[in-house]
């Protein structure tokens, strides 16, 4: 953590009142009602109900039975589940595959850089409005470019099979350089001389990376996995925007459904429902990620390449 | 790296290039055709080069500026770039204050339960704001803020990640400097404004680009708690073009070049702190 490690009588002076407490007041005051209530007052909301005459009362597990009894849910589920196994791996691959390459110390390689840096300032909003405009099935540049390479003119989002994957490029093509930049941090961030003694061992690239370079990099790695799966998980705006869910519900996401369930429907404890399962599958999902990107004290190579490469 | 360079090599740096350049074109034509649409003289002209490629199909043919004019004179844009930059500015400010002697708490004190309000803290930063759009709507609307700027304000000031962000910046400072300072008598805001703000540069533009993105991009949130007119933010504004004008392309061409604009002409020449600062967040734990 560098700087000069504290004496052990200064944070025992520093200690001995309560002025802490008053620094972090207004900030924990802050988040306790805004961020941690909401979400104890929507898991709570989920089991709630507004029965006869507007009385709320206590539902028990009814919102969640007529969730997963629900048609238009079920599919949602499916949608967000299928949304999220394709764009998240290919996120982090692309993201992956970038930053290896811009991590080399070759000619243009800043320029690069800063160029790719440009979508991370785009929002999904303007992002999704200009795809919009380019993928528009007349007027859009996208079928005229195709037509060009004799391709015929493609629906896009007006089609069922069609609209998912685009949405899913532009999260791509929007989300792809924000996790590189994580990434292209944590490779600069690995001593290189590790990898000199690879080099001499003649390792292929493959074995490089896989038992050296992700390992090292599993701190990074673990953030925007993490991170990238709640942002999709909870997608909301293209749906908004682009299609209303359709079409035929094939970009329904569950977060639209829930926005859908308390700002048009006015039916709040459905919301809430929809919301407090899109929880529990995030904790799931997180829960597995951790699991299986958990630390297995390194393999045999990467602690030979440490000893070698930092022994010098 | 003297050794005689192969033609194996020669097709992998071409190989390397060309993919580079594919990536960096793929990630650009949105923006630049946007940008060089915005600039045509009529909505016509747009669609008049669409279906048969040419140079003019990404270059206007006269260059004009009758989009931004329809945009701020007849549709009135001004309005929710003012509102949006009161936002952002605002909520960078408070942010500052309140996120910063948190951080100060959390680098400098050892107290109880420090460490069980500083796990709250992380876990306020790791959950997406989506997931609690919708309660926080309720919540706020119970203090009976909703359409006013207050409600699109106050419950993004305090953030976990600002937070953690100080409190990496201020443990690197010396204890020594602060005990002596403190023993001087100097009470601890003063400690604090007078002696870590002013050692604290690069971790307060990290976190004002930070905070500023992060109400500048603000879309769900302001959708629903400010749904009048005179509070609208920008994205709102946009996303009410694409429903609006579906003709008016060049409305919405010349709106999201300014809304993109000015995040990058703030993010590109202060581009180290940010990556700085989005980084480390990333990186450390």
């Amino acid at each position: 953590m560098g700087g000069i490690k504290p004496g052990s009588g200064s944070r025992r002076f520093l200690s001995r009142n309560y002025k802490p407490y008053l620094l972090l007041l207004p900030s924990f005051g802050l988040i306790a009602v805004f961020k941690v209530y909401p979400i104890l007052y929507s898991v709570a909301g989920s089991f709630l109900m507004r029965g006869a005459r507007g009385v709320i009362k206590f539902a028990g597990l009814k919102n969640f039975q007529m969730i997963f009894t629900d048609p238009t849910i079920l599919n949602s589920i499916w949608v967000t589940i299928k949304f999220n196994l394709i764009t998240v791996p290919l996120q982090i691959v692309l993201a992956l595959m970038l930053a290896l390459m811009l991590n080399r110390r070759v000619r243009f390689v800043q320029t690069m850089r800063t160029l790719l840096y440009i979508p991370v300032a785009i929002n999904m909003i303007i992002a999704s409005t200009i795809w919009n405009m380019m993928l528009n099935p007349s007027s859009g540049p996208a079928n005229a470019i195709l037509g060009a390479l004799g391709i015929p003119p493609q629906p896009f989002l007006t089609s069922s099979r069609q609209a998912l994957w685009v949405i899913i490029v532009i999260c791509c093509w929007k989300g792809v350089s924000y996790w590189m930049l994580f990434l292209l941090a944590g490779l600069q961030n690995i001593n290189s001389s590790i990898y000199e003694a690879g080099r001499i061992d003649g390792t292929t690239f493959f074995t490089e990376l896989f038992s050296l370079t992700i390992p090292m990099l599993k701190n990074s790695l673990v953030f925007v996995i993490v991170s990238d799966t709640m942002i999709n998980l909870f997608m909301f705006i293209p749906a908004y925007l682009l299609t209303g869910g359709g079409p035929e519900g094939s970009t329904d996401t569950l977060m639209y459904e829930a926005y859908r369930a308390a700002f048009k429907f006015s039916n709040y404890n459905r919301s809430y429902a929809i919301v407090t399962v899109l929880m529990l599958m995030t904790f799931i999902v997180i829960g597995l990620q951790f699991f299986m990107l958990r630390d297995t004290k390194g393999s045999g190579l990467k602690r030979r390449f440490l000893k070698r490469g930092l022994g010098k | 790296m003297i050794t005689k360079r192969g033609t194996k090599e020669k097709i992998l740096d071409l190989l390397y290039y060309a993919t580079l350049i594919f990536f960096v074109c793929f990630a650009l034509f949105p923006i630049l055709w946007s940008l060089s649409n915005s600039f045509r003289s009529e909505n016509a002209e747009i669609f008049k080069h669409i279906s048969k490629l040419s140079l003019h199909t990404f270059i206007p043919e006269k260059f004009s500026l009758n989009s931004y004019r329809s945009l701020f004179v007849d549709n009135q844009f001004y309005r929710p770039l003012l509102n949006s930059w009161i936002v952002a500015v605002l909520t960078v400010f408070f942010g500052f204050v309140i996120n910063g002697l948190a951080g100060f708490a959390f680098a400098k004190f050892k107290f109880k339960g420090n460490n069980v309000l500083f796990g709250i803290y992380l876990f306020s930063f790791m959950i997406p704001f989506e997931m609690i759009a919708i309660p926080l709507y309720k919540t706020v609307g119970a203090f009976g803020i909703l359409e006013t700027r207050t409600a699109l304000i106050l419950p993004m000031i305090a953030n976990g990640m600002i937070v953690f962000l100080y409190r990496q910046f201020f443990q690197d400072i010396p204890d020594a400097l602060i005990e002596s300072a403190y023993i001087d008598g100097a009470g601890l805001l003063r400690v604090f404004f007078q002696l870590l703000v002013p050692l604290s540069k690069p971790v307060i533009i990290s976190a004002s680009l930070m905070i500023f993105i992060q109400q500048w991009d603000a879309f769900l949130w302001p959708l629903v708690a400010a749904t009048n007119k005179s509070l609208k933010v920008v994205q709102v504004a946009i996303s009410e073009f694409t429903g609006e004008f579906t003709v008016q392309w060049g409305t919405i061409f010349a709106a999201t070049t300014i809304a993109i604009a000015i995040p990058i002409g703030i993010l590109i020449p202060l581009q180290k702190f940010y990556i700085q600062g989005i980084s480390s967040t990333g990186l450390k734990e």
